[in-house]
């Protein structure tokens, strides 16, 4: 007998053995365990066992056919629609928002990922080790809600939002294509270089801008000493500063600096706006010839500059260049490390400096670089990068044990410190931390390249509109950049209020007293708008333009009937002062005469500031226009809001002690 | 046949378990970085950036932007508009005082403001500004404050 003939009742044994043991495992499917314990708890949480609670055991799974998705995730997850487990342990708590998110219409890898054919927890959440589709961690979570709810999520998705926000206001756009963004460059034009800033400045800047500035956008291209001396050298070709030397009364510039409120946009010595450059230093890197030209017209040098022309007389504006050059002082830097650092940059070699500027990539920010060809968009393509596979990634070097070896994880890694992976790579450094890094994974995982069908597509929040005034107004908004801080029209900054209504709102004598000197109404609020020196002629466009255009049918509508109220009723004022004070406790939050709450504005000079049909309509519905106002919303009578409107449109003469 | 198999299976086995335990343990190492001092190291974003649940985050941002001006950042009180009031606002991180409020006295004042629990109308009412969800998750994280 042969081997195999002797062997073959063993060998029949072991056969029969294993396909028991395939029978059993299949039957036992781990997923079972789960459904046991989840049996256990429904039964439990049905109180009495007076009747068998219906329960299904078997494996579970959605077709959700529109996003071609299937989904056996509930085979586990059993409690995810029924409330009673909201408290219990995963894999049964309750989807915290299953009623906007139903998953019979949804399913959940679309948003989770993960597996979701997979019936063991391993394969399911992922990633197994030739399964990429992992599980996004909470941290990312929010990338798949730009899916059906757009690109402006900011009050549902902060995190995507902040992403996104960061994603452009750093210019990633300018070296990385996203379909359907506008690239934007978003650093200075790099044009006559040796006119504007000393060598030695501009070395130590390449070295570190962030110790010059440490809020700066420009990132670290880690540069070698030689490198940052080529790189100046090759910047700094060219004609010298020009013009007469600028000469003026410090003491006189210093005052119009500080009552200028140059300080809401740029910072000086730590405080300060994040708008603008670090000015307590500007002495140690611009030359006075340049700094009086970006006084007097910064658009003249720079279109896309975000500092409005505040038209100064000539005289002032050399006071204040004389001031900042003799004041606002490097103190750390010591002459003899100056006088190193401008021999090094004299020393280094302007060939070598383009190359580098061009193999870093500086035109993704600067325009204007003599000699080097306005190629944007360097980088990968970011349109479909959320959805990459995990092989094209490359890790390096780096042993990362397949469970971490994610798309998000490198994508984090990354951003955070662009040249892990491999030595000599371009990307350069911007110091995010934690939480930025986060926010930009978010939104770069966002980055899809699909589409849900429409009937998926909810877009939630409002982009930037296209809105640009025409004529005299639009003149005085390009030249005084009112959109740096204000919005009109869906377009502009968060940093000041809303300007959409503005015609409606405020009377055209406070308008003019306003524009000459600002100040603020909120207590709270530092005082930020500039003061600007309006001509009178701009003060009457401005005025027009509101009175025609920023106003709101909502309040014009009103004017008539507001006008038939006898607001000047000393009655009817005593009435709205009992409410102001009783009933509704106004002063909690407004102050009259420095007395009462900082939260909201100062009303002891309404009367003088509001149109009486704007306060009429406001006490009707105070979240009309501002929809985050942290105004409450009483259920106020017409009748009170007459009296109401009464009172605080009243003259308020403060009362002698 | 199977038998001169053997000691070559043994081996490929004793092989593939080496090299399955060898990569296994290899941690995530830093890349070397001429500048030295602290390399760049490969990291895992996995600690949750809060420890609240998505309902007390919603809560805190929502507390962070109508309630903190009186009540104070984290509940003491001390808000910068907490001087200027006649009574003194509640101070949620106060155990004792808060383990005598239920959650629905708490969403009452929140929804009717002060005078529905018989209290000063310095406290406003947010019925109509918050929704029953935005409210739920405010007492869930003004629950928080007091157990710290």
């Amino acid at each position: 007998m042969s081997f195999f003939q002797r062997m073959f009742p063993v060998f029949a044994l072991i056969s029969f053995l294993l396909f028991i043991g395939l029978v059993w495992k299949d039957y036992d499917r781990p997923y079972l365990e789960y459904q046991r314990k989840f049996k256990a708890l429904l039964d439990q949480k049905s109180g009495g066992s007076s009747k068998p609670v219906a329960f299904r055991f078997g494996y579970r799974q959605r077709w959700i056919k529109e996003l071609s998705r299937v989904d056996r995730c509930e085979t586990c997850h059993l409690g995810l629609d029924d409330p009673r487990f909201k408290d219990a342990p995963q894999p049964f708590t309750t989807h915290p928002v299953i009623a906007e998110h139903a998953y019979e219409k949804f399913g959940c890898t679309e948003c989770h990922g993960g597996q979701g054919l997979a019936t063991t927890v391993e394969d399911a959440h992922g990633p197994t080790e030739n399964w990429n589709k992992a599980l996004y961690h909470d941290n990312f979570m929010e990338n798949s809600c730009s899916l059906c709810h757009g690109d402006y999520l900011q009050a549902q998705a902060p995190v995507l939002f902040r992403g996104q926000t960061l994603f452009f206001q750093y210019g990633c756009r300018g070296c990385h294509k996203v379909e359907g963004k506008a690239r934007s460059v978003t650093g200075p034009p790099l044009d006559g270089m040796r006119k504007r800033v000393q060598p030695d400045w501009l070395y130590r800047w390449l070295m570190g801008p962030r110790d010059y500035w440490s809020r700066t956008k420009m990132p670290d291209s880690k540069f070698s000493p030689r490198e940052a001396a080529d790189v100046a050298a090759f910047l700094l070709q060219g004609p010298g500063p020009e013009g007469r030397v600028i000469s003026g009364n410090a003491g006189a510039g210093k005052t119009t600096l500080l009552t200028s409120r140059c300080t809401s946009c740029h910072t000086i010595e730590g405080k300060g706006g994040k708008t603008g450059p670090e000015l307590s230093k500007v002495g140690s890197k611009a030359y006075p010839q340049r700094l009086f030209k970006v006084v007097k017209d910064p658009h003249a040098l720079w279109s896309e500059s975000k500092m409005p022309i505040f038209g100064f007389a000539d005289r002032d504006i050399n006071d204040i260049v004389t001031f900042m050059s003799q004041e606002y002082k490097d103190l750390d830097l010591n002459e003899s490390d100056a006088a190193r650092q401008t021999k090094l940059v004299a020393s280094g070699s302007k060939e070598r400096g383009k190359e580098l500027v061009i193999k870093q990539g500086c035109v993704g920010c600067h325009s204007k670089i003599r000699g080097v060809k306005e190629i944007g968009e360097l980088g990968p393509d970011m349109s479909t990068f959320g959805v990459v596979h995990i092989s094209l990634l490359d890790f390096g070097h780096i042993k990362v044990p397949f469970q971490e070896r994610t798309v998000p994880n490198w994508i984090y890694n990354k951003i955070k410190s662009p040249r892990l992976f491999k030595e000599g790579l371009k990307m350069p450094d911007y110091h995010f931390n934690a939480e930025e890094t986060t926010a930009i994974t978010t939104y770069v995982l966002s980055l899809k390249g699909k589409e849900v069908p429409a009937s998926y597509t909810l877009p939630l929040g409002k982009g930037p509109t296209d809105y640009a005034p025409q004529g005299a107004f639009g003149k005085i908004v390009d030249k005084y950049r009112c959109l740096v801080c204000h919005k009109i029209d869906g377009r502009g900054g968060e940093v000041a209020n809303d300007l959409s209504q503005e015609g409606s709102r405020v009377r055209q004598a406070w308008i003019k007293k306003f524009m000459k000197a600002p100040d603020t109404i909120r207590p709270m609020l530092e005082e930020r708008m500039p003061a600007f020196k309006i001509l009178d002629a701009e003060d009457d466009a401005i005025f027009a333009y509101c009175r025609t255009t920023l106003v709101t049918d909502k309040v014009e509508d009103l004017a008539g009937s507001v006008s038939k109220m006898a607001l000047g009723d000393p009655q009817l004022i005593h009435d709205g002062e009992k409410l102001y004070f009783g009933k509704y406790r106004c002063n909690a939050c407004h102050q009259i005469n420095q007395k009462g709450g900082i939260v909201g504005p100062d009303l002891t000079e309404t009367g003088k500031r509001l149109r009486p049909e704007w306060v009429v309509y406001y006490l009707h519905d105070p979240k009309a226009f501002v929809t985050r106002s942290v105004e409450p919303v009483y259920a106020l009578t017409d009748k009170e809001i007459e009296a109401l409107t009464a009172f605080v449109l009243s003259p308020k003469p403060s009362v002698p002690h | 046949m199977l038998l001169r198999l053997g000691p070559t299976l043994t081996l490929f086995a004793a092989l593939s378990l080496f090299f399955l335990t060898a990569t296994g343990s290899s941690v995530a190492v830093g890349a070397s970085s001429k500048e030295g001092a602290q390399p760049p190291t490969f990291e895992i974003p996995h600690e949750p950036v809060s420890k609240l649940t998505a309902s007390e985050q919603r809560g805190a941002s929502l507390y962070a932007y109508y309630c903190a001006v009186c009540h104070g950042k984290n509940g003491e009180g001390d808000g910068f508009n907490s001087s200027e009031l006649s009574t003194p606002p509640a101070k949620h991180d106060d155990a004792a005082f808060m383990s005598t409020l239920s959650d629905a006295d708490i969403a009452k004042v929140i929804k009717g403001g002060g005078p529905a629990l018989g209290r000063s109308a310095d406290m406003p009412p947010w019925g109509r500004v918050l929704g029953d969800r935005d409210v739920a998750s405010l007492v869930a994280f003004i629950r928080t404050l007091s157990k710290k």
